[in-house]
């Protein structure tokens, strides 16, 4: 359904998205990760055609996106752009009027669930309350694929329950391809199926949660024992203190010398390690 | 490109009070900063005094909604999923619907309190320095809606541009089409031939005719324009 083929996208000398194939065609919720200024937004305002790439294309239905072909069938509301001030029940009829498939009933329980006044203003919202309403208005659409930009940005941890819980039920309710871009990974693993990291431009990977589960692991132990053990694996992260290291591996898992202890990696401990943040050695 | 009514009634709506208040709150102070000087004038009983007609300072609100359509509410429409091309449509109603009531306002106050105030204070009114009221009301109408919509949709299409480098150079070269030909005076009569056509026109009809071709020529360009414009 969404298929990008050898998208680049440079913006004047830095390159924002640098030969980049992916293809996402099942209804699941995808987590997308990546670092700060890793390509994500750029990445999602491709899908929904508000930007052009530089080279290659993205596809959308078989239908090549751009700011000229925007798909209809994608909803992507940037949780930080500028709306109208007026009051949120009047902005959620503007939704509904400017979109043939918004869902009225859902975004109105929603509002109830979510104890948002529909007499205050957008401005007099608070930040987190902000990213919920615009939340609310992207998953009220029945479009095909809805892309949300960080949407818990802002918010405490009742508030980000809330949303895995908004994110389930709309999914539930209506299953289709929803593309979150997050930074909070163990939060969003619980809803999400896939994952996608981006790095440096780059698609680091694009794995099922349950696959990183089973192949994503450490292997702890003297430096020497460990570094016998990695050969021939691969080996994403390391780090060295005193005689002891710490391998992180993604790939098979081994059955490890007796001194050589393996853990299940984490979600978070997995990321860092895979973009790069994890290799810290102790030559001491 | 695809549309849907009820979008297009939605954005014409909305861009008739989001943002566009600010047209008519500027328009509105200058009409009564203006009134309240001719009522001066008129009560100071000056005979020879002259005053620009109240009903000109009401120009300013298609304007500034030129400029504030594009500008503003455009990108929170689109941050609301809004269709482009809703979009388009939606604007060109709103522009139709503020030249037809501008015109008909000026006119109506051209004929009420400017008639009332003349022999006292001199009330300069475009549409009689442009002799728009010489072919009669209906034509004096007619010639001011059509005026206004190009002025509208030159300004619409004018401010859409600005966020491309080209729409920087645009600018230039009107400025600069300015500049060079009224020194020279084989090109300042290709200048004086373009207004002359469009504000001067003696014959209602060509002048109607070339106003909405031209408004129309110039809106079109918002296809490509929006069709390229990031979000």
């Amino acid at each position: 359904m969404i298929r990008f083929s050898n998208v680049t996208k440079e913006y004047r000398s830095t390159i924002a998205l640098d030969d980049i194939n992916l293809e996402i065609s099942r209804d699941k919720i995808y987590c997308l990760l990546g670092r700060n200024g890793a390509g994500k937004t750029t990445f999602l305002k491709l899908i929904a055609g508000h930007i052009n790439a530089t080279k290659g294309h993205v596809s959308v239905d078989d239908k090549k996106v751009s700011t000229f072909n925007m798909p209809e069938c994608v909803n992507f509301i940037e949780s930080r752009a500028s709306q109208f001030n007026m009051r949120i029940g009047k902005l959620l009829e503007l939704a509904y009027s400017l979109q043939p498939e918004f869902d009225m009933e859902f975004a109105k329980n929603m509002m109830k669930k979510f104890k948002l006044d529909k007499n205050k203003k957008y401005k007099q919202l608070s930040f987190g309350m902000q990213t919920m309403f615009t939340t609310l208005l992207s998953l009220a659409s029945r479009t095909k694929v809805v892309i949300l930009d960080e949407p818990v940005l802002g918010f405490d941890a009742i508030m980000r329950e809330r949303f895995y819980e908004l994110l389930q039920l709309s999914f539930e309710y209506n299953p289709r391809i929803i593309i979150v871009s997050t930074h909070l990974i163990d939060e969003i693993s619980r809803v999400a199926e896939d994952i996608i990291i981006i790095d440096e431009g780059s698609i680091l990977l694009h794995s099922n949660i349950n696959d990183i589960d089973e192949k994503a692991y450490s292997l702890t132990g003297p430096s020497s024992d460990v570094k016998n053990a990695v050969k021939g694996l691969n080996v994403i992260g390391e780090k060295t203190l005193g005689g002891y290291s710490t391998a992180y591996i993604f790939g098979d898992r081994i059955t490890p010398a007796e001194n050589v202890k393996l853990q299940s990696l984490g979600l978070q401990e997995f990321f860092v390690n895979i973009v790069g943040g994890g290799e810290d050695k102790d030559e001491n | 490109m695809k549309t849907n009514l009820k979008s297009i009634g939605a954005i014409t709506r909305i861009n008739f009070y989001k943002t566009t208040w600010i047209a008519y709150l500027a328009a509105l102070l200058s009409f009564a900063s203006s009134i309240i000087q001719i009522f001066i004038m008129y009560l100071l009983n000056t005979p020879g005094s002259s005053q620009v007609s109240e009903g000109n300072e009401l120009i300013l609100v298609i304007i500034l909604a030129a400029i504030l359509i594009p500008s503003v509410n455009f990108s929170r429409l689109m941050h609301l999923n809004g269709k482009k091309a809703d979009f388009f449509w939606a604007c060109a109603i709103n522009y139709v619907i503020f030249s037809a009531a501008l015109s008909l306002i000026i006119l109506v106050l051209n004929l009420t309190i400017d008639r009332m105030m003349s022999p006292v204070v001199e009330l300069l009114d475009i549409i009689d320095i442009f002799g728009w009221t010489g072919s009669g009301i209906i034509f004096a109408f007619f010639r001011q809606f059509a005026f206004y919509l190009l002025l509208g949709v030159a300004l619409h299409t004018l401010t859409a541009i600005q966020t491309f480098w080209w729409g920087w150079v645009v600018d230039l070269i009107i400025a600069a089409i300015i500049s060079v030909f009224i020194p020279i005076p084989m090109l300042r009569k290709l200048l004086i031939d373009f207004f002359y056509l469009i504000i001067f026109n003696p014959n209602p009809i060509a002048h109607i005719g070339t106003c909405l071709l031209l408004a129309a020529g110039i809106y079109a360009l918002n296809i490509p324009i929006l069709s390229r414009k990031k979000i």
